[in-house]
């Protein structure tokens, strides 16, 4: 059975997708040794990924790389993707080992170590024998 | 006595507006089961997982789909009945003695149905991952595509 659908022309539509801020999609996890931040960055290379912390404050900007358009002769049938760039800002609390954050990207995906300071960092007490 | 061994670490900056409250409902409030390209008559916009891009040109259908974090043993695709069916399963990658602060990314198994718009051929379907985008190229079925006739001068 064929099915038939109409598609409605999408012609004159292409500049209806502004390039805005985007929020990612976050999860926060707090562990024995680190926070871990994750987001969804689909479609970012990692060298479009800029990270900065300052003044108690963790900055996450990401550029999107550009959505394709449909070649000469073709149109769009669905456009859900949003065109622009990642922001998202973090207020750091006290207990986070600023200089020895990292992250890396894999999947789409960003994951984001942030150290507790030495001072949380769980220790074990050895109890001696008197 | 109960104390508090953590500080507060985190707090949300204020960047939430209603857009995102609206992206977020979107996703999990829409049935995602059943759609049609058709229904994008006004483009409704999801952000972050699952939201599709879909085109046509003369010879195929081009699907580009935002699965962060979904590895490619986990996506599965049927062409079958006209329809394409789409059906992926993000993992949970938590760890035993996580404490969770913030959880807005969705993990579990997510389908997506849409109907073709035009004839495929299925032996031809080309799909590939890549930085969280999934990439289907459905080359449209030879009796569909456009041929140019050549037209041959016959001197009479």
């Amino acid at each position: 059975m064929t099915q038939t659908v109409t598609v409605k022309s999408r012609e004159g539509r292409q500049a209806e997708r502004p390039a805005r801020v985007l929020r990612p999609r976050v999860d926060l996890i707090e562990r024995e040794r680190e926070w871990t931040l994750i987001a969804d960055l689909p479609g970012v290379d990692s060298e479009a990924i800029r990270m900065q912390t300052e003044k108690g404050k963790l900055h996450l900007c990401a550029e999107r790389r550009a959505l394709p358009e449909p070649p000469e002769g073709g149109r769009w049938l669905m456009r859900e993707r949003p065109l622009g760039r990642y922001e998202a800002t973090f207020e750091l609390g006290e207990g986070i080992d600023t200089d020895a954050i990292g992250a890396d990207l894999k999947n789409g995906v960003l994951v984001v170590h942030l150290p507790k300071c030495e001072r949380l960092q769980p220790r074990k007490v050895e109890v001696r024998a008197g | 006595m109960v104390r508090t061994l953590f500080p507060r670490v985190w707090r949300p900056l204020d960047l939430l507006g209603p857009d995102w409250d609206r992206a977020f409902a979107s996703v999990f409030a829409a049935d995602p089961f059943r759609e049609v390209f058709d229904v994008l008559g006004g483009a409704s916009e999801r952000e972050g997982f699952l939201a599709l891009d879909a085109w046509e040109t003369p010879q195929a259908l081009i699907v580009e789909v935002d699965l962060p974090g979904v590895e490619a043993k986990d996506v599965d695709v049927q062409v079958q009945a006209g329809e394409l069916v789409l059906k992926v399963a993000r993992r949970d990658s938590s760890q035993e003695g996580d404490r969770w602060l913030r959880r807005e990314r969705g993990v579990g198994s997510f389908t997506r149905t849409l109907t073709l718009p035009s004839e495929i051929d299925p032996q031809a379907v080309q799909a590939e991952l890549c930085d969280g985008v999934l990439r289907l190229e459905l080359p449209k079925a030879p009796q569909v595509q456009p041929r140019t006739i050549e037209v041959k001068a016959i001197e009479s």
